[in-house]
This record gives C-alpha cells, sequence and structure tokens, in this order.
C-alpha cells in the first residue's frame, strides 16, 4: 500500500514541478549478497559458547499502522526479532545480532551476550525472573559470580510504541568496580543490510534515506535521566564491539551505504554490593 | 545535561579535541551561516502578522527528561530545548511552522515564523491548558481552516505532539499538500546533519561534535493518505507548492527539515493528522 502511495505522490510531485534530486536506486544486490555473505561467516567464526542462541522465546506487538510494533526476546533476553512499523523488519535479517556487553574496567575482562554475534562463553545461565504480557524479566549472572545483570524488557505502547529494556547491573564482589556496559544492535534496516549510521549523545539509529528503496530504520535511545558517562555510536561493522575496546570499528560520524551496527554505552562506578541502572529503548524511526 | 555531555567528551579523550584552527573555521562558518539564515528570513515575505514572539511556554521535566518549548499566538514552535540546556530552534533566525498548498489552484499558504509568511488571516485561540493550546486559523480567501492543537507529552522520553486539522471550507472537493517545518539549528549549532526515513525527518550532530545531540519529526498518524519527509539545503522555509527538497544524507549542512502530508478534502470536509517532535 505505501509504494503505491508513494508512486502516487512522486508522480503528484513531479506534475506540480517539485524540484527533488534524483531519486537513489535501491540496494544493489550484489552488495547485499557480500554482506550477507559476511554476515554468515563473521557469525560462524565468533567467539562463542552453545549458550549463545538467536531463538525467540518471548514475543510481544503492540499497534497497527506506522504505530505498529512486533518484537521477541531469547531466553538470554536478546532481542533477535525487531519490526517496526508492520512489515519492516530490523534486525532478524542475516545474522541476528543484539545483545548487551559488560567490560570490567578494574579487571580488564569482558562479559557479553550478542546472539548470533557470539557470547564471551563467561556467563552462567539465564533465568525468567518474570514474565507478563507486556513484559519479561531475565537475571543472568556471569560465571565468575562478580556480575549480575536483570534486563527487564517492556512493549512501551504508544504513539510510537517502544521497546524498553531496564538493565539493572549488581556488583557482586567485595570492592567498588568501575565497569562499561553496552547495548548493540546490527540493524539491518527494512531487511537490507547496507544502511546509514550515526550517534548523538541520547541516541544510536540506523536507517535507509528516503531517497533509496526500504526508507526506513530504528534508534536505540537513552531514557530517563542517566547520572552517568554514556553515548550512542553507529560502527563500521555488524557484530557487537568488544566491551573493553568498543570503539574499534566507529570514528563517531556518519556513515552511509555500510553494513554496520549501532550501539550505546555506560560508564559506570558500583559499589560492591550495590546496583546501577539505565534504561534504553528500541523504536522504529 | 551538559555536564554529562562534557564527561562523555572526556571520556571519548583525543578523538574529539579539535585544533584551535578547526574552531576557528567552525565559528566562522557558524556566523556566515547565522547571516545567511538573516538575509533569506529579509527576502522572503511577511505580513505584520508573522511572529517569533513566545505566547505559550510548556516544560516537563529535568535533566534529561527535559523538554521546553514555546508556541506563537500564530501556533510555530519558536523554542524547543531537550534535554537541558540544548536548545534546536530558537538560534539565529527562527523557523518553525506550517504550509499549505491548494492543488485546484497552486496556491500556497504558509507561516514559518521569522522566515515570513502569506496568505493566513488572523490567529484565534480556541482553547489552553497546563499542557496544550488549541489555535485555529482561516486563509485570508476563506478557503482552508487550519486547527493545531499542540499537547506537551512528558516522561522519561517527552515529546511535543501536533494536531493538525485541515478543513476544507469551499463548496469543491480540493487536494492539498499540509507540510509542518522545522529549521533545526541542533543544539545551538547551524551545521547539521539531515535525512529522512518515510516516516521522520532528523537532524542531528555526531557524538564525535561538541554537540552530539538532534531532533526528530516523526508522523504517528493514520489520517494522511500519504506522506513525504522533507531535507532542504536551506534553513528557510520551503514553498508549499513547490518545495525544493533532498532525498539523500546531508552532513554538515545549515538545513531544515519536515513532513509533507497529501490531504484530500471534500467540500466542507476535514482530515487530521498527528506528528511528534523529540529530541535524538
Amino acid at each position: 500500500m505505501k509504494a503505491i502511495h508513494l508512486a502516487s505522490i512522486v508522480l503528484t510531485l513531479v506534475s506540480f514541478g517539485f524540484a527533488a534530486e534524483a531519486a537513489q536506486p535501491g540496494p544493489d544486490p550484489a552488495q547485499e549478497a557480500l554482506a550477507a555473505e559476511a554476515q554468515t561467516k563473521a557469525a560462524e567464526s565468533s567467539s562463542g559458547s552453545s549458550s549463545a542462541i538467536s531463538t525467540c522465546a518471548f514475543t510481544f506487538s503492540s499497534g497497527s499502522g506506522v504505530n505498529s510494533l512486533k518484537y521477541c526476546v531469547t531466553a538470554n533476553g536478546n532481542i533477535t526479532q525487531f519490526e517496526a512499523p508492520q512489515g519492516h523488519e530490523h534486525i532478524a535479517v542475516g545474522a541476528f545480532s543484539e545483545g548487551y556487553g559488560i567490560c570490567d574496567l578494574n579487571a580488564n575482562i569482558a562479559y557479553f551476550d550478542y546472539a548470533d554475534s557470539g557470547d564471551s562463553d563467561n556467563w552462567g545461565p539465564a533465568t525468567v525472573a518474570n514474565q507478563g504480557t507486556k513484559s519479561v524479566k531475565i537475571v543472568r549472572t556471569t560465571s565468575d559470580g562478580l556480575w549480575t545483570l536483570t534486563q527487564t524488557i517492556t512493549l512501551a505502547t504508544g504513539t510510537p510504541p517502544m521497546a524498553d529494556i531496564t538493565m539493572t547491573l549488581k556488583n557482586n564482589s567485595s570492592i567498588q568496580k568501575s565497569v562499561r556496559l553496552i547495548r548493540f544492535a546490527d540493524v539491518d534496516a527494512d531487511g537490507t543490510f547496507n544502511n546509514n549510521f550515526d550517534g548523538t549523545v541520547n541516541s544510536a539509529f540506523g536507517w535507509n534515506s528516503f531517497g533509496a528503496t526500504h526508507a526506513f530504520g530504528m534508534v536505540l535511545l537513552n531514557v530517563g535521566k542517566t547520572i552517568f558517562a554514556h553515548g550512542g555510536y553507529g560502527q563500521n561493522v555488524a557484530f557487537g564491539p568488544s566491551p573493553c575496546d568498543p570503539f574499534t570499528h566507529t570514528n563517531f560520524s556518519t556513515s552511509g551505504g555500510i553494513d554496520g551496527s549501532i550501539a550505546h554505552f555506560y560508564t559506570i562506578d558500583v559499589a560492591k554490593g550495590s546496583t546501577a541502572t539505565v534504561k534504553v529503548a528500541y523504536k522504529g524511526l | 545535561m551538559k555536564t554529562i555531555a562534557f564527561v562523555l567528551l572526556m571520556t571519548l579523550g583525543s578523538l574529539h579535541l579539535a585544533a584551535a584552527s578547526d574552531a576557528a573555521s567552525a565559528n566562522a562558518w557558524e556566523e556566515a551561516a547565522l547571516a545567511a539564515q538573516a538575509k533569506a528570513a529579509a527576502s522572503a515575505p511577511h505580513t505584520p502578522s508573522a511572529t517569533t514572539e513566545c505566547a505559550f511556554p510548556f516544560s516537563t521535566g529535568t535533566g534529561n527528561t527535559f523538554l521546553k518549548y514555546c508556541v506563537t499566538a500564530n501556533g510555530n514552535i519558536v523554542q524547543l530545548e531537550t534535554p537541558q540546556g540544548v536548545e534546536h530552534v530558537a538560534v539565529g533566525t527562527i523557523g518553525e511552522g506550517y504550509g499549505v498548498c491548494d492543488f485546484n489552484t497552486n496556491t500556497g499558504y504558509f507561516d514559518y515564523a521569522g522566515f515570513g509568511d502569506s496568505g493566513w488571516g488572523p490567529a484565534k485561540l480556541v482553547k489552553q491548558t497546563a499542557t496544550s493550546v488549541k489555535i485555529a486559523r482561516t486563509t485570508t480567501d476563506g478557503i482552508f481552516t487550519l486547527t493545531q492543537t499542540i499537547t506537551e507529552v512528558p516522561g522519561t522520553l517527552p515529546w511535543i505532539k501536533i494536531s493538525m486539522a485541515l478543513k476544507n471550507n469551499s463548496a469543491v472537493a480540493r487536494d492539498a499538500f499540509l507540510i509542518r517545518y522545522v529549521d533545526v539549528d541542533a543544539d545551538g549549532v547551524a551545521k547539521n546533519n539531515f535525512d529522512t526515513t518515510e516516516d521522520s525527518a532528523f537532524a542531528w550532530n555526531s557524538l564525535g561534535s561538541f554537540a552530539g545531540f538532534g531532533l526528530v519529526v516523526q508522523n504517528v498518524g493514520q489520517g494522511a493518505v500519504v506522506i513525504n519527509t522533507l531535507t532542504q539545503f536551506q534553513a528557510a522555509g520551503p514553498d508549499p507548492c513547490n518545495p525544493v527538497f533532498n532525498l539523500h544524507l546531508l552532513t554538515n549542512t545549515d538545513g531544515s527539515l519536515g513532513l509533507e502530508y497529501l490531504v484530500e478534502l471534500g467540500k466542507g470536509a476535514s482530515t487530521t493528522v498527528n506528528t511528534i517532535y523529540r529530541g535524538m
């Protein structure tokens, strides 16, 4: 329907003499095939344990038309499917990569689980603490017992709807620690691999421009009052950042036409036995 | 918020330290951009009604959840600050507002605040509450009435909802473009990045800059037949019947953005579209 409307509007614009640049072509099939193959190879060669999964366990949906959202959460708390609006999928394309990472800055030890992009093989099993029609709460402790990450992923209905993710990180050790907490998504906007990427202090986003086909995207937002140093950025790779070296694949500026990804980082001091909470959200763009 | 941004930039370290010569160059560019804005505004048509004077201020939240904006008597949003300390509209020449193109006659009506106006009668305040203002305005030829309801939506991600109901007062069916436009100068900087998707138009500065914030305007309504999303190479508002718009990613540009709705109106009928502004 939207394509028909778009065609009609373009014709109308032309008839009224509107001055616009020539529309960009759609995604290059050859480039898309190369990107798909690269994602598959990267996923196959990524570090990971048998517990790294992209299988949908908890599905949520809301709204209709431009205000629709559907997403899916794995048993480990990864969002491996994100469709907004209806018919426009941004994550479940090629390798399904989304998730979380931690760097214990005192010990320089990384813990991560990025679904198809692999995990660090140092997480314990995830447990479901609570499940409702609009949310799921998942708890997971690192295998060395030093950190526990509790995620509550909630469907925030509205115009537009969002997937809210509250991440509470507990320092189980007997000393204060500094930590970097990362949320990451391999965005393949509207089913295409090569997209635009960038970030601000409060957002990281991947999208296709209106002049091309598949002109949709998604944004990862910092939500609420955040007292920690943080920021969003785009990566020029489709796999997740190393939590202890997270800026290797970004130049903190706009990148166009690449198979990239988005991330938001927080740098936090956590007292012994204490917790720190950050909140992010995904929504369509 | 500025403190957080500063800490962030310090965390990122030397990657973001601009050389003094680059800073001087950027300042010169900013001055030139603001001068160009003023020149463009001076050359645009203006009636005595065009104003950038704040009439209805709204604010909610603190820090990162802070949103403050101001609406003129004519229904333009001439100040928009989110999060706290980060202004996106009240910079240089202030441009925000609405435009209508009547397909039947190819007549344009617009009010872009500092970037001029054309074809509108006096605005009438219909209703005012602590969180919203409703303003109605009819074109001088009496053909269209635009009723805007601008509402503050508080929360952890606050936004502004703009509901625009366009009524065809004439005795014949009409098709029209209805445009919402804003000259974004993200975080007080004239030179920003701009792009659009099918549902959103957005302007921002990358995290690697010293002003890593932005603003998105997004369609959230089902009422319009179709939308077009706009980015422009210019800060001034578009000719409603002949907008020069860009289809690609723009970087380091003093541009503007907007949403364009195609509205089909039977005689005496009205259609409502819903747009939001939110920080990014």
